[in-house]
Parts: structure tokens; C-alpha cells; sequence
């Protein structure tokens, strides 16, 4: 049969069948070529994003199936795309879940609770940070996920004496009076919030 | 028509391009990442919506944030990295070796970063695991050289290129822009297939060399064992045979010579889709191993050989013998190209350029043009000893587009072995290439008809 006789179906199932075998071959490629420290970085900013999205929440709402759909599709973009926004929207998905969740059930969330969720969110966070402009192919010097894990001790390390600072002076700080709580707070919040924006925008 | 009419007049010059500006690479700069501007604001919401709401579980949230970011951006680099590619003395390997590009990284600020390379090559490089696409960490004030290298699947000249380098500091809150060098060519030898001959050339010329000359003289070669005649030399005598018939006998031998061989590739045609050193072969890549094993043959041997190309291009390789020589032919052989629409060559001006009449002419071709037949047989009617290899795949057809494309094919096939067989009455020797060995026969035909 010429090519102008060619039925439209027949020249579909060819193309499709073209399409499928490219396919078969880039994976085959791509299996061969995986880097095993680049898909394990990945496994990182997943799991803590999922596994913070479940704790953030109370039981019942934890086990409900929207709501692990939900917060598993947000990992899965963060770990398809961890240098784009989907990081930043999957954290945010978790603190409104917290802020909603603690806003409906007054006095479920303690202060280990919101410790952990900071931790497993800054682990997510920090190798997003360095994850982001490396394929899944990319091969990695040890060196680097030396760094990333002894920065990330250090930090969850200080995040832990935060709070237990913050859990040994709660009593004190419930003494104070309401104003100079808010007044502390908000001085305390634009000095750090003006530190660091000041670093973002001066020219490195 | 005037003159200033005249569209010949108006018509553009041979490199006209358009004068503009030159395309600058951008200055390499360090900028902020995403995980910055994201860590950095998300402090900000958690720490305005406390105090908002009184929720210091927000501040514990906001604080690795904080601790984090501060302590990443305590140290930061100013003066970007630079790469560079480092120049290859011989940047030229065989097929199914390793084609590799060298860069150098310096990291000139206190700070330590990490180094990303990623590299594109041409479809005929497959790229190693790890040295196309990888990350390095660079220490403070120090430099690295790193290797970008693929195997190459199929001679030719193969662009390794472009390398795109980026560093990243700070634990991913800085990077800078993308960095693209040129890469590099790097010029892939064909592998020749395995060839040797035992037989000697029809047309022993010269002073020495491998093959028997119809001439006796002093070597190796015996010609015969005769009776003893005035002024034979004494180291001559075969002592066995003269105690056996007690008569005076010698070893008569034949002097060896050395020959021109002038290799003659046609590249008009290509034809059949080249899978690289482990795939399918086209006509150009049996052409190409086919005269690389055969001139690597005979010039190892001793014997000068050339190579003419019947194509668009023309080119010509001088002969040589030696070592060197053979190497210089395989690197000559890599850098054949048939454009895609090319000027006929011309049979005439071709036999032209053939070496004297005693050399030995080996025409690689598909014998798929008149061109290619009529050079042939021009050669043979000129009295040359001329050897026709067929560069035809056995698998290459047309593809299959009425169902009659069967049946053309099979007509089509009869009518060339109809021509091969006029160009065997022509005394042209005519032999499909089959690697090792592949020409005794014909070379034996040859022989044969020259000393009938």
C-alpha cells in the first residue's frame, strides 16, 4: 500500500508505536544513567513534606483521603520541580493545615508538635536549596551531601534548643503584660524579617 | 533594460552577511536562588501572623528558617568562579573509545562552592554516567579540573559541546548565571576492519619491499632450484640437493619490490542508515573502514599508498608508507563528508590524478551511478590494474512503498549484476567487501592474468 493510501488509523498506530518505542528507549536510557544520591535528595524533600502535611493535622484528618491526596500530589510536585515554586506551595499547605487545624481544635497542638513539623519542613526546604538545579542523572560528589547534612544537623540541632528554650520560659512569658508581648514580638519580627530581606536584596 | 536595472547587478555578494553587533556572552554573576527569596519570606509570614495571632508556635516554625539562612549567608562569595576549556594536544580517538573534553574551574573566593557541569555532545557520543552531567565541590581559593567524556560510536569530526557551568554557594541560596563554553571537536578514527592479504600485488615496482618481483635477485623469495651456471655465488649453493645428484645446484630467488597503491573511494551515494561502530553500516562507513583496513594494510607493509576521493569534494591524500602514514590516512578518512546535493565529479579529471600506470587502483564503491562505472571501466580500458570493491550493504533496499517495490528490487538487483559481470569481462575484479582476507582471491585473479 502506497503512503497516500495509508489509512489515517494505520499512520496514528504507526506514529503511536514510534512515540512508545522512543519512549521505552528513553527510559531504558535514563534507568542507566540514574544517579542514586540525586533520586535519594529527592526521597528527602518528599517525605518530610508528607510526613509534616500528616502531623500537622489531627488523626481523623490525617487518615481522610482528600487530604493524603492532597498532600502527597504537593510533595510529588516538590520533587519533580524542587527549584520552582513547588516547594514553597507545599510548605504553605502545611502551615495552613497547622494554622487551620490548631485554629478548630483549641489547645490539640503542642509546642513538640510545631517542633517537629519545623524541623521535617527546613530538612524539606534546605535540600530543595540543593537539590534544585541538579537532574535526577546529575552525579554528585560526596562532598556535598556532607555539607548538606552537617549544616542541616546543625540547624535542627538549634531548632531542638529553641524550643526547649521556649518550652522551659513559656511560664514567664505568659506572666507578661499582653501589650509588651505584642510590642516585643513585633519589634523582634521586623528586625529579623528587615536582616534578612536586606541580605536578599544586597548584591552578593 | 539600463544597467542599473540589471538583476545580475543587484544580486548579493558570496559572504554577505549583514554587518551587526556582536553577540557577547553575559557577565557570569552571582544572583539569589528561589530557596532564598522562599526561606526569607516564609519567615516573614510565620513572624507577622504570631504576633497577629499570638501563635508562638509560628516563631518555632519560622526559627530553622532564620538560623539556617543566616548561618548559610554568613560567608558569600562575590567574584563568580571561572571556567575554562583546557586545549587537547591530540584531540582525535578511535571508534568505541573515549572522546573527552578537559575544563578547568577556579574558585578564587574563600568561600567553598559547588560546581555544576552539564554537557551536551553530538548524537554520535554517548556520554559516560557521571561525566556528562555531574557536580563537583570546590575548596576555598582553589581550582579543579574536571573531564566531560562519551564514547564515540562513529568516526567522524564529533562536537563535544556546549558546556554549561554553574556554582551554586551557600547551600543552594546563591547561584550564578549559566556559564556556556563551546566544547570542543574531537576527531573519531574509524576502526578498520581486520584486513590481510598473503597474496602479492600484480605490479612489484620499486626498489624493495614485500612482493616478488618477476625479476630474480637477492632475498627470501625462492624461485627455483637450478643447475649452477658462471658467476652464481658460492652462498647460493644448495648443498643438499647437489650431494643427492652430484651435480652443482643453487636456490634461484626473486627479488622484492615495493608498489603504489592509489585507494579511490566513491562518495556520491549514501545509502542505508549508519548504526555506528555496533549497529548497521552505511555505504560510507563500509567505504571508510573498508580503504582504512586496506590502506593500514599495505602501508604498514611498506607499500606507498594514496587516496583519491570521487565525490563532491575531491580530496587527496599524497602516498606514504610507514607507520605514520597509516595513522595520517585513518585521520584523512575521518574527515569524509557527502553533502547532501553534491557536484557530480568528473571520471576524466579523476584518472587524471591516478599515479603511474604500474600502480595498483582499489575503486571503493556501491556501483550505484554511471559515474562510478564509467571511471571503473575507463581505468580498465586505460590497461590499470584496477580492483572494484563493492560498498553496497547486503542490507540496504529501498523501502517497501507499493507492492511492487518487491519486484523492482529484484530487476533492479539483476540489472547490477548484469553490470558487474561487464565490468569482470573488462577484466575488472569485482568483490563485495567482507572484512578479513576479503580480496585474496581476486588479488590471486589478478596476479594470475598479469603473468599469463
Amino acid at each position: 500500500m502506497s503512503d497516500i493510501r495509508r489509512s489515517l488509523v494505520q499512520a496514528v498506530s504507526e506514529g503511536a508505536r514510534d512515540r512508545l518505542r522512543a519512549g521505552k528507549a528513553g527510559s531504558v536510557s535514563w534507568a542507566r544513567r540514574v544517579a542514586p544520591a540525586g533520586v535519594l535528595l529527592r526521597l528527602v524533600i518528599a517525605l518530610p513534606l508528607f510526613a509534616a502535611a500528616e502531623i500537622a493535622v489531627p488523626l481523623e484528618w490525617a487518615a481522610a483521603g482528600f487530604y493524603v491526596g492532597a498532600a502527597a500530589l504537593f510533595a510529588l510536585a516538590a520533587v519533580l520541580r524542587p527549584g520552582g515554586l513547588a516547594p514553597t506551595l507545599a510548605i504553605l499547605f502545611v502551615l495552613a493545615s497547622w494554622l487551620v487545624s490548631g485554629a478548630l481544635n483549641e489547645g490539640g497542638s503542642s509546642l513538640w508538635t510545631a517542633t517537629a513539623i519545623a524541623c521535617l519542613l527546613y530538612t524539606a526546604h534546605a535540600t530543595a536549596a540543593v537539590t534544585q538545579r541538579f537532574r535526577t542523572t546529575t552525579a554528585m560528589d560526596g562532598e556535598i551531601i556532607l555539607t548538606w547534612a552537617r549544616h542541616l544537623g546543625i540547624v535542627l540541632a538549634s531548632t531542638v534548643v529553641v524550643a526547649g528554650i521556649l518550652a522551659l520560659f513559656t511560664a514567664y512569658f505568659t506572666g507578661l503584660a499582653a501589650g509588651l508581648v505584642i510590642a516585643a514580638g513585633i519589634v523582634a519580627a521586623v528586625t529579623v524579617i528587615y536582616v534578612l530581606a536586606r541580605s536578599l536584596h544586597k548584591n552578593p | 533594460m539600463t544597467l542599473a536595472g540589471d538583476p545580475a547587478l543587484s544580486l548579493r555578494t558570496d559572504s554577505a552577511r549583514p554587518v551587526g553587533r556582536v553577540q557577547s556572552e553575559p557577565p557570569i554573576t552571582w544572583r539569589r536562588t528561589p530557596a532564598l527569596t522562599r526561606a526569607v519570606a516564609l519567615v516573614a509570614v510565620c513572624l507577622l501572623v504570631s504576633v497577629a495571632f499570638g501563635r508562638i508556635d509560628l516563631v518555632l516554625i519560622a526559627a530553622p528558617f532564620a538560623i539556617g539562612t543566616a548561618m548559610l549567608l554568613q560567608h558569600r562569595p562575590t567574584r563568580p568562579p571561572e571556567a575554562r576549556l583546557v586545549p587537547v594536544d591530540d584531540a582525535t580517538t578511535a571508534e568505541g573509545a573515549t572522546a573527552a573534553a578537559s575544563l578547568t574551574v577556579v574558585n578564587p573566593e574563600p568561600v567553598p562552592i559547588t560546581t555544576l557541569v552539564t554537557a551536551a555532545a553530538d548524537p554520535w557520543i554517548d556520554l559516560h554516567t557521571g561525566k556528562g552531567d555531574f557536580a563537583e565541590r570546590l575548596a576555598p581559593g582553589s581550582g579543579r579540573d574536571m573531564i566531560v567524556a562519551g564514547r564515540a560510536r562513529r568516526w567522524g569530526g564529533h562536537h563535544l559541546g556546549p558546556i554549561h557551568v554553574r556554582s551554586i554557594a551557600c547551600g543552594g541560596l546563591l547561584e550564578t548565571t549559566v556559564q556556556r563554553l563551546h566544547g570542543a571537536t574531537v576527531w573519531v578514527l574509524p576502526v578498520p576492519d581486520w584486513f590481510d592479504s598473503a597474496e602479492s600485488l600484480p605490479f612489484a615496482d620499486g626498489v624493495t619491499g614485500v612482493h616478488r618481483s618477476r625479476r630474480g635477485g637477492d632475498s627470501g623469495e625462492l624461485a627455483e632450484v637450478r643447475l649452477y651456471q658462471p658467476g652464481d655465488r658460492l652462498r647460493r649453493i644448495d648443498w643438499r640437493t647437489s650431494m643427492r645428484s652430484q651435480d652443482l645446484y643453487v636456490n634461484a630467488t626473486l627479488s622484492e619490490r615495493d608498489t603504489d597503491v592509489t585507494l579511490v573511494l566513491d562518495l556520491q551515494v549514501e545509502a542505508g542508515v549508519s548504526g555506528g561502530l555496533d549497529g548497521a553500516a552505511s555505504i560510507a562507513d563500509l567505504t571508510v573502514r573498508a580503504a582504512g583496513a586496506v590502506a593500514s594494510h599495505y602501508a604498514l607493509q611498506g607499500d606507498r599508498v594514496a587516496c583519491i576521493e570521487f565525490g563532491a569534494r575531491g580530496r587527496r591524500m599524497r602516498a606514504g608508507a610507514g607507520r605514520r602514514h597509516a595513522a595520517a590516512t585513518l585521520r584523512w578518512l575521518a574527515s569524509v563528508d557527502m553533502p547532501p546535493d553534491p557536484l557530480p565529479p568528473s571520471p576524466e579529471m579523476l584518472r587524471r590524478q591516478l599515479a603511474g600506470q604500474r600502480s595498483l587502483n582499489v575503486v571503493f564503491t556501491p556501483l550505484l551511478t554511471d559515474r562510478s562505472l564509467a571511471l571503473v571501466a575507463a581505468i580498465a580500458r586505460a590497461g590499470r590494474p584496477v580492483l572494484c570493491v563493492d560498498t553496497l550493504p547486503p542490507h540496504v533496499s529501498p523501502p517497501d512503498r507499493t507492492h511492487w517495490t518487491p519486484y523492482a528490487e529484484r530487476l533492479w538487483r539483476l540489472s547490477r549484476a548484469n553490470t558487474v559481470m561487464e565490468l569482470r569481462d573488462l577484466g575488472v575484479a569485482v568483490e563485495p567487501w567482507q572484512g578479513s582476507a576479503s580480496l585474496d582471491n581476486v588479488l590471486a585473479e589478478l596476479n594470475r592474468r598479469r603473468y599469463r
